[in-house]
C-alpha cells in the first residue's frame, strides 16, 4: 500500500523531469544538460558564493553602526566590483537553493534514495538546514530593515525552544540594545555555517565512487555568465537601514531563503517548529518508507575469481573490496561484496573477464554473479532471442537483438519482426564478449544497445563503462574482430520509446543494405 | 570601530582555527565513520586518470568510432541561442524571487508594544537556622549554619491598554530547581493614537502587585514601544523611541 502511494507520488514528478530533460537535451546536448547536472551545479554555485563572499567580507565593517554604510558604499561607490560581487553572492546562493531542491526532488522521483543510497540521501538533509542558515545569517549582516525583520523573527523562533535562559530576541528590543559583540556573533555564524555546509557536502558525496562535483566547463561558463549578467542588470540592493524603534512595514524578501517567515508570522513559532522538524524527520526516514526491496547482492565464486580487481574498479557504489585470498589458490586477492552497499546492478558481472559465453564446461560460470539474473540465465535469454528472431522476420529482413536496461525505454515492446530483446538491470552488466558471441559467429545480423539517457545512467556508470569497453579503452574490451558496423548504440530515456523505435528501424534497414552489399560482393 | 582591525580580527581566527577545528572534528569524530580504505583512494586516483585518458582518446578518435550515438554538447549557433534563452529564463526566475513579490509585514496604521523582561520572583521560603542537632548529623564540610531553599515564586504580569487587559500571564522560574528568573516576551500590535498603558507585576504569593506603572502614550505608526523591567531601578521601564519623520 505504501509502495503504491509512493509510486503515485513519484510517477508524475518523474515524468515531468523526463519530459524536461529530453527537451533540454536538444539545446544543450546531454553533456551540458543542466537538469542532469543539478548536484554539480549546486557545488559550482557554492564556490561562486564563497569567492564573492570573501571579496565582500574584505570591505565589510563588522560593527552594528558600520555594517550598513559599508555595504552601501560597496554597492554604490564600488558597483563595478563590490556591487557585482555582492549580487553574485546573493544570486549564486539563490541558484544553489534551486539546484539543491530540484536535485533532491529528482533523485526522489527516480527512487534513487533508498537501499544502498540511503547514506547519500540522509546526509543530504543537513545540507538543506545548513544552506538556509548560511543564507539567512548572511541577510542579517546587511543590517537593513529586512535584516531586522529576519533577525528578530529568527531569534523569536529560537526563543520558543526555551533553551537560552532568557530571551535572545531581547538583544533587538530597543535602539542601542544590539551591541557590536552580539553582531560579531552573527558574523561568525555566517562564516562558520558555510564552512560546515562545505564539510557536509563533502560527507554527502564521500561514499559515492567517482563522485562528480564540478559541472562540465561549458555549462559552468554559461551559468557564470548568467549570474554575472543578472548581477549587472539587476544588482542586489539593501532596504532602508534597520531601526529597532520602528517596525518595517513593506519588505522585499528573498523568497528562496525566507519563504517560511510569513508562516511564522501567521501561525507562530510552535507551528513552524512542528513543520520543519516534522518535515526534516520525514525526509530522514524516507529511505525506509518503505525500505527498498533489493535483489540479492552478487556472489563471488572463488574457483573462477583470480582477483583481477576489474569488478572492484567498476562498481559504482564501492560495494566491492579486494581482500587477501582465503581459498589457498595462488592469487593475492579476492573480491568481497558488501551487500549493504550493493544495488545488484550487475556491472561487476559485465566487468569480470570470466563472464564469457565462449569458455564453457557445463553450466556457464563466472567469477562474480547475480543470483537474480545469473550469467547462465543471461546466456539462455540471449539464445532464446536468437531462436525467436529466426522465425519472425519477413523475407530478407535483418535479424537483430535489442539489449536494454530496466530503467530506460522498455525494450520488450520492440520484440518481434526480426527483433529479439533482452533487458538487464543495467547495460553495464553486458560483458563485451557476448557481442562477440552474437556478431562474430553470425548468430545475429546486428545488435543494438540501449539503456538510460546519455549522462543519466540509473546506476551512474553503466553507460560510461559500456562506451569505454566498446571503444577498447576499458577492460574487458570488445575484441577488434567484432564488426562495428553491425553494432549500434542509442541511449534513450524511458520516455523516448518512439525515438528508439525510429533508430531501430533505421539500423535494421542499414543492416539489410549491408547484407545486400555483402551478397553482391560475394557474387 | 576600526574597519581594518575588524577584518583581521575575523580573518585570523577563521584562517587559523577554522581548518584546525575541522581537522579535529574530522580526526576524532568523523574519520572512523567515513573511513575510506587506502586501496579505494588509489582506485579513485586511477579512475580520474583513466577518465582523463578516455576523454583525450575520444577527442582524438572523434568521428571514427564505429559504435554509438554519443552526443556531445550542442555548440551550434542555434544551440547557443536556445541555451541563452534558457539561462535568461533561469536568471529571471532568480532575479524575481530574490526580492519579489513584496511582503506586507506590519499594518502601516499600527504601532507595536513589545514586552520583554526577565525577573526572578521572591524565594518561596526564607532562610532558617539549623539546630545543633541538625548540624551534628551532617558531614563536617556540609555544616552550613543556615538552610536557604532556592525555589522562587512564579512571576505574574498584567498589561492593560485603555483599561482593556491585553496580557495576563504567570511564568514559572527557570531551572530544574525553579530558582531562576521568570521570562516574558510578547508583542502587541496597537492602533496609532493616544493610549493609557498600565503594567503590573507580582513576584510573591501575596494578592497585590509589587510593581505598578501607568503611562500615557501617543503611539505613532510603526513605532516600537519597548517594555522592560528592572527591580533595582524601580520596576518597569517603557521606552518610546522618537521617529524622525513624525516626531521631533
Amino acid at each position: 500500500m505504501t509502495l503504491i502511494m509512493l509510486n503515485a507520488i513519484q510517477y508524475p514528478i518523474r515524468r515531468l523531469f523526463e519530459g524536461l530533460e529530453v527537451g533540454f537535451d536538444g539545446p544543450f546536448g546531454p553533456v551540458w544538460n543542466p537538469l542532469r547536472q543539478l548536484g554539480t551545479l549546486a557545488f559550482f554555485f557554492f564556490w561562486v558564493a564563497a569567492v564573492s563572499g570573501i571579496y565582500v567580507f574584505i570591505f565589510f565593517d563588522t560593527s552594528v553602526s558600520g555594517a550598513y554604510p559599508s555595504i552601501e558604499q560597496l554597492t554604490h561607490q564600488q558597483w563595478f566590483a563590490g556591487g557585482i560581487m555582492r549580487s553574485l553572492h546573493r544570486y549564486s546562493s539563490d541558484a544553489m537553493v534551486i539546484c539543491m531542491g530540484l536535485h533532491g526532488l529528482r533523485e526522489f522521483s527516480r527512487d534513487r534514495y533508498r537501499g544502498a543510497r540511503w547514506f547519500t540521501w540522509f546526509t543530504g538533509i543537513p545540507l538543506i538546514w545548513l544552506l538556509l542558515i548560511s543564507g539567512i545569517s548572511g541577510y542579517w549582516l546587511v543590517w537593513d530593515e529586512l535584516a531586522q525583520y529576519v533577525a528578530i523573527n529568527s531569534m523569536e523562533w529560537l526563543d520558543w525552544l526555551g533553551i537560552f535562559g532568557h530571551s535572545v530576541a531581547e538583544n533587538f528590543l530597543t535602539r542601542g540594545s544590539l551591541d557590536d559583540r552580539f553582531f560579531s556573533l552573527l558574523v561568525f555564524m555566517h562564516i562558520f555555517a558555510p564552512l560546515f555546509l562545505l564539510f557536509a557536502m563533502w560527507i554527502h558525496i564521500l561514499r559515492v565512487n567517482r563522485a562528480k562535483s564540478n559541472p562540465p566547463r561549458g555549462l559552468a561558463i554559461g551559468s557564470f555568465i548568467m549570474l554575472l549578467a543578472l548581477s549587472i542588470a539587476y544588482p542586489a540592493v539593501s532596504h532602508p537601514p534597520a531601526d529597532l524603534g520602528r517596525v518595517p512595514s513593506t519588505l522585499y524578501p528573498d523568497w528562496f531563503f525566507m519563504a517560511l517567515y510569513p508562516l511564522f508570522d501567521a501561525a507562530g513559532a510552535g507551528t513552524l517548529w512542528a513543520l520543519v522538524m516534522g518535515g526534516s524527520l520525514l525526509l530522514c526516514v524516507l529511505p525506509w518508507l518503505p525500505p527498498l526491496r533489493r535483489n540479492p547482492a552478487p556472489e563471488v565464486y572463488l574457483e573462477q575469481c583470480n582477483g583481477c580487481t576489474r569488478c572492484f574498479e567498476d562498481c559504482p557504489y564501492s560495494a566491492i573490496t579486494m581482500q587477501p585470498r582465503t581459498d589457498g589458490r595462488p592469487f593475492e586477492q579476492e573480491a568481497v561484496v558488501n551487500s549493504d552497499l550493493c544495488t545488484a546492478c550487475g556491472i561487476c558481472v559485465g566487468a569480470c573477464p570470466m563472464s564469457t559465453p565462449f569458455r564453457r564446461e557445463g553450466e556457464l560460470q563466472t567469477g562474480i554473479d547475480l543470483p537474480s539474473l545469473s550469467l547462465n540465465t543471461l546466456y539462455k535469454k540471449i539464445n532464446q532471442g536468437i531462436e525467436l528472431t529466426k522465425n519472425t522476420p519477413p523475407e530478407g529482413q535483418a535479424r537483430l537483438l535489442l539489449i536494454g536496461c530496466d530503467h530506460g525505454t522498455d525494450v520488450n515492446g520492440f520484440a518481434g519482426s526480426g527483433v529479439g530483446t533482452v533487458s538487464l538491470p543495467c547495460i553495464g552488466m553486458l560483458p563485451p564478449s557476448f557481442l562477440d558471441y552474437l556478431l562474430s559467429g553470425d548468430r545475429m545480423d546486428g545488435v543494438m544497445l540501449t539503456g538510460c539517457a546519455q549522462c543519466d545512467c540509473h546506476h551512474r556508470l553503466g553507460i560510461e563503462w559500456t562506451e569505454q569497453r566498446l571503444a577498447g579503452m576499458r577492460d574487458p574490451y570488445l575484441r577488434k574482430r567484432v564488426p562495428r558496423n553491425r553494432l549500434h548504440v542509442h541511449w534513450a530515456a524511458a520516455n523516448q520509446g518512439s525515438a528508439l523505435g525510429h533508430q531501430l528501424k533505421t539500423f535494421q534497414n542499414r543492416l539489410q543494405d549491408l547484407a545486400a552489399t555483402d551478397s553482391r560482393e560475394a557474387k | 570601530m576600526d574597519t581594518s582591525a575588524n577584518v583581521y580580527f575575523f580573518i585570523v581566527p577563521v584562517v587559523v582555527f577554522g581548518p584546525l577545528f575541522l581537522w579535529i572534528f574530522y580526526t576524532f569524530g568523523i574519520k572512523e565513520l567515513i573511513k575510506i580504505p587506502e586501496e579505494m583512494r588509489r582506485k579513485r586516483r586511477r579512475d580520474v586518470q583513466a577518465a582523463a585518458d578516455f576523454q583525450a582518446e575520444r577527442l582524438r578518435k572523434r568521428g571514427t568510432e564505429a559504435v554509438g550515438l554519443v552526443r556531445g554538447p550542442n555548440t551550434t549557433a542555434f544551440g547557443f541561442f536556445m541555451q541563452g534563452l534558457t539561462f535568461l529564463w533561469f536568471a529571471t526566475l532568480i532575479g524575481f524571487f530574490a526580492s519579489s513579490p513584496p511582503y506586507l509585514y506590519a499594518d502601516p496604521g499600527a504601532g507595536l508594544i513589545k514586552l520583554s523582561l526577565s525577573h526572578a520572583g521572591q524565594r518561596r521560603l526564607s532562610c532558617s537556622k539549623k539546630s545543633a542537632a541538625e548540624l551534628a548529623k551532617l558531614e563536617p564540610n556540609m555544616r552550613a549554619r543556615q538552610s536557604c531553599p532556592r525555589e522562587r515564586w512564579p512571576v505574574y504580569i498584567e498589561l492593560e491598554l485603555d483599561n482593556h487587559k491585553l496580557f495576563a500571564r504567570s511564568a514559572k522560574p527557570a531551572g530544574l530547581s525553579r530558582d531562576g528568573p521568570s521570562s516574558f516576551y510578547q508583542k502587541f500590535s496597537v492602533a496609532t493614537g493616544k493610549h493609557r498603558l498600565t503594567l503590573r507585576l507580582r513576584d510573591t504569593d501575596t494578592s497585590g502587585f509589587g510593581f505598578v506603572t501607568t503611562r500615557d502614550l501617543e503611539i505613532l505608526s510603526g513605532q516600537v514601544i519597548a517594555v522592560q523591567f528592572n527591580a533595582a531601578k524601580g520596576g518597569f521601564r517603557v521606552s518610546v523611541p522618537t521617529l524622525n519623520e513624525e516626531q521631533s
